[in-house]
Parts: C-alpha cells; structure tokens; sequence
C-alpha cells in the first residue's frame, strides 16, 4: 500500500495570538503576560480484583491547574487583578479567559476560547531576583472548570 | 518621534552633566575644525522579540555612540570622572510618559584613523536604551 501525504503544515502560529483576560469580560488583555499554560488532570479511581487481570477505572472528574508569570508592569495592576498579589485564604476566585486567533494582528479573529472557572493562585515566587534581572512575579493556580 | 526624543534627552544630560555643547551627528574626521564637545549619533535599534505572549514586538533596543572631545590630557582626565559621575547619576528616566533604562559601554579612547589633531584627547561610549 503506498504511502498517503499528509496535509500541509500551518506553520507560523506562536504565542503573540494568544490574548489573556482577566473577569468575565474579553474587552482588556493583560499585557505583561510572560507565560501561561496550563494541564489537565483526569482524576479516575483503579479497581482491581482477584481472579481478573484487568484494571478497573472510574473517572470522577478533571483538575486544572497551571502556572502564569507576569512582568512587573510601571504598577503591580495585573499582579493585583489576577490576585496574585498578596494571597489570603479569603482570596475571591477569578474567571481567566484565554483567546486563541488565527493573527496576531487586530484584524485577526478568535480560532478557540478557553474559560478557566474559580481562577485562584495558589502559590506566588516573587521579588527582585537577581541584580540587573527584570522583574516578574511567578504563580501557579487552580481552576474547577476549563471549558 | 520616540528616537529623537530619548536623542534630545541624552544631549540635554550631556550638556548638562558634563558641561559641554553636544552636537547630535558625528564630527566629520578629515576636517581640522572638531571643536571641544561631546557628539551624539544612533548606533542601533534592536527589535526585541517575545517578551511576552499576545504580541511580537514589544519594543526596540536602542543604542547611542557618544564621543566627548578635550582640548588636552588633564582635562580628558577630568571629563571622564564627569562621564563616570553621569553613568552612575542616569540609570532611568522617563521620556514621552515611557520609561526607560540606561546602560552603558566601557568609556574608551576614541578611535582617531586619520591622526587628526583635534581628536587626539576624545574617549568615546555607548549608551543602551531599554
């Protein structure tokens, strides 16, 4: 049998598509965004038996968690909107929305949204790193739903 | 016009700093007429790509070549610690509502390819804008 070509490759599409909101609006993009990305976890029970060599699973949900690192801007504005700057158990948690487009320019348009519910950081690096080094601060977050 | 305007501001710190004319250009080598002061003129501007997501080009590095021209040794001396009192004094500054950070480059005798007289006590450096 021979071989099938595959499709033509979309090459070009890197992180300045990407835009970043923080509330329920996607009107103000941060604009110190370093990083961000994110993982999703398929949390599953394995059952097991004797007599039997096969695993049982039962998926019981899904964990989204990430890391998020911003510049330090002339204010720490976005610092404070994503709450990330001083963090307390009573933190109130975030909607995130992430915006996929297909240019980078303005007059592209959005290929994927992805909303992150109850956007909470749940651990915070800061401070001014070494000497002569740009500051950012460095967060990794929680989230109970991506969709 | 973000060029000429961090130019203004580093020919305005120069003739304050060091006390001297700043002419911005190059002195022309193969004259004789080089008059004691500082020159300025753009060496580069550095697009710096991916800073961070959502964007390309964030902004542009640039740098400016600054050579200061004395009338003899002793005072070529002198302007150096002015030049060493100005790189420790001029670290940031906000031009246009921006805010900017200087760097700058070894202070270096300057180049003189055509043995000219007046350029035989000049140090010249360059200064980084980010």
């Amino acid at each position: 049998m021979t071989k099938v070509a595959p499709p033509a490759f979309a090459a070009g599409h890197d992180a300045s598509q990407w835009l970043i909101f923080v509330g329920a609006t996607t009107t103000t993009p941060l604009g110190q965004v370093k990083t961000f990305n994110w993982v999703q976890d398929v949390v599953t029970d394995e059952v097991m038996r004797v007599s039997d060599s096969q695993t049982y699973y039962t998926d019981k949900g899904i964990k989204v968690s990430g890391s998020l690192e911003l510049w330090q801007g002339a204010t720490s504005a976005e610092v404070t909107a994503v709450g990330g700057k001083i963090l307390t158990v009573a933190d109130t948690p975030k909607t995130l929305i992430a915006v996929f487009h297909d240019a980078e320019a303005t007059s592209g348009s959005v290929v994927d949204t992805y909303t992150f519910t109850d956007f909470r950081i749940t651990q915070t690096t800061a401070g001014p790193r070494e000497g002569q080094s740009a500051t950012y601060w460095a967060f990794t977050w929680r989230a109970t739903l991506l969709s | 016009m973000t060029t000429k305007a961090i130019g203004d501001w580093l020919d305005a710190t120069i003739e304050s700093d060091l006390s001297v004319t700043c002419k911005l250009g190059w002195p022309a080598f193969d004259r004789p007429d080089i008059a004691a002061g500082a020159y300025l003129r753009l060496r580069q501007s550095d697009p710096v790509y991916g800073e961070r997501i959502s964007a390309s080009v964030d902004r542009f590095a640039k740098a400016f070549d600054v050579l200061v021209v004395t009338a003899n040794e002793v005072a070529l001396w002198a302007m150096n610690d002015l030049l060493e009192a100005m790189i420790r004094a001029r670290t940031a500054a906000s031009i246009g509502g921006t805010g900017y950070r200087f760097t700058f480059a070894a202070i270096e005798r300057a180049e003189n390819p055509y043995e000219s007289d007046a350029l035989r006590y000049a140090v010249q450096t360059t200064v980084f804008v980010r």
